[in-house]
């Protein structure tokens, strides 16, 4: 049995939270083996949606998901999200300094003009 | 009666003042007695820069006592009015239609108000597509910030919801033409960074009763909610930041507890701990963000 799935008809055009997102784990009928999701109208989705939509479908194994009507951004960022999950994460952090402070007026003195 | 001289905060001042101004501010109205009327003296007032004026706001809304604003110009309190600095307009539970009407005669400012919004799942996402709808046409910045814009408010807000415990979040967003630059603040009234890792039990010896380093652990993607197999969590801040600054050349400052954070280029990047001399109820998060992207810039290549 065949599922599809408009994503702009339960969310508008943008998919914003990760709680948003597992509302679909609720939506997805247990007799389907296939889930087609339809992204026609959809014109954002955010990484914690997209990082909790991979966590449904991994928690699907017996359904085969298919997209439909994804923009390339939706398409990159399923990419990036599926990526990140293969793989060691890589954190890119620029080097920063560790201040303490211990009075008001030394504070001060560090922020003025910055 | 207790008077604080609300300074004049103008539009070229840098965020080391800006936030020099701030501290001075709230630290003057705490040290007053709490039997006492406190009033905020706006006389010497004709500009207020969006980041002293957001968080004074918050500040106000969250005070345990009224605070009374006097001595302000006519200009002034026209301003005041208009971005709802007495009373935030609050959004609860309000059907999209509704918060589409109260907010789409914002449309054609160059400021959101000051908006407070409930932590339900419905309406901050509702909030939050709405609010981005109205600065994109404030601005009319192109897809190339557009979409930079969705992912911060998106993933800033999504973080209040999933880690702060407030139960409201709050938002205000000038954009300020000379500069070509949108000033955003995101804000709540939450556990604080240092205050989420402490009731997860989690990093406490990284973090050492320093809370800079909670604040330096948030900004690097330490997420107190992994999945137990994989670092799934976390992007949203850091990506965020990459994408802002290094990407859209924009700035970027955070304050939370008894620390805060500052990342505007390679050379002024730093998180500090001010334990024993300030501290702030909630988190508070300012964004500028230009409105025109960089030649060759794509979010795309900022995330993780």
């Amino acid at each position: 049995m065949k599922q599809i799935i408009k994503l702009y008809d339960i969310y508008h055009a943008d998919l914003f939270s990760r709680a948003k997102a597992s509302l679909l784990a609720d939506i997805i009928n247990p007799e389907a083996d296939t889930v087609i999701l339809d992204f026609e109208g959809i014109t954002f989705m955010s990484r914690s949606f997209t990082d909790e939509l991979y966590n449904i479908v991994i928690a699907h194994p017996d359904k085969t998901f298919s997209y439909t009507g994804r923009n390339d951004d939706l398409r990159v960022m399923m990419e990036k999200v599926a990526d990140g999950r293969k793989r060691e994460r890589q954190l890119g952090i620029p080097p920063a300094q560790m201040l303490t402070f211990d009075s008001q007026s030394k504070l001060a003195d560090f922020l003025v003009a910055q | 009666m207790q008077r604080v001289i609300i300074p004049n905060v103008g539009e070229d001042e840098l965020m080391g003042d800006i936030f020099n101004h701030l501290i001075q501010v709230v630290e003057q109205t705490r040290q007053t007695t709490s039997d006492d009327t406190v009033v905020w003296d706006f006389h010497e007032v004709s500009f207020l820069h969006p980041f002293f004026l957001a968080p004074l706001a918050i500040f106000r809304q969250q005070a345990d006592r009224d605070i009374l604003c006097e001595d302000i110009t006519l200009q002034m309190q026209s301003y005041l009015n208009g971005i709802h600095f007495d009373r935030m307009l609050h959004f609860e539970n309000a059907t999209r239609e509704t918060a589409e009407h109260v907010m789409a005669q914002y449309a054609d400012r160059n400021y959101i108000p000051l908006c407070s919004f409930s932590m339900t799942d419905d309406n901050k996402d509702a909030f939050c597509s709405i609010a981005r709808n109205i600065i994109v046409r404030q601005t009319n910045v192109g897809a190339a910030v557009t979409t930079p814009i969705s992912y911060f408010l998106s993933e800033l807000i999504d973080n209040i919801y999933e880690h702060s415990g407030s139960p409201n979040g709050y938002l205000f967003s000038q954009y300020l033409e000379r500069e070509q630059c949108i000033n955003l603040c995101i804000a709540d009234n939450g556990i604080t960074i240092p205050g989420n890792y402490k009731r997860a039990n989690l990093y406490q010896q990284e973090i050492d009763n320093d809370p800079a380093a909670a604040l330096r652990l948030a900004n690097e993607g330490r997420s107190t909610k992994n999945r137990p197999e994989t670092e799934n969590r976390g992007y949203g801040i850091s990506t965020s930041k990459r994408m802002l600054v290094e990407g859209l050349g924009g700035s970027f400052f955070m304050l939370s507890d008894s620390a805060f954070h500052r990342y505007e280029r390679q050379s002024l990047n730093y998180y500090a701990n001010t334990k024993n001399i300030f501290h702030w109820d909630g988190t508070l998060i300012l964004l500028r963000i230009p409105v025109d992207a960089p030649e060759g810039f794509n979010y795309i290549n900022y995330l993780e």
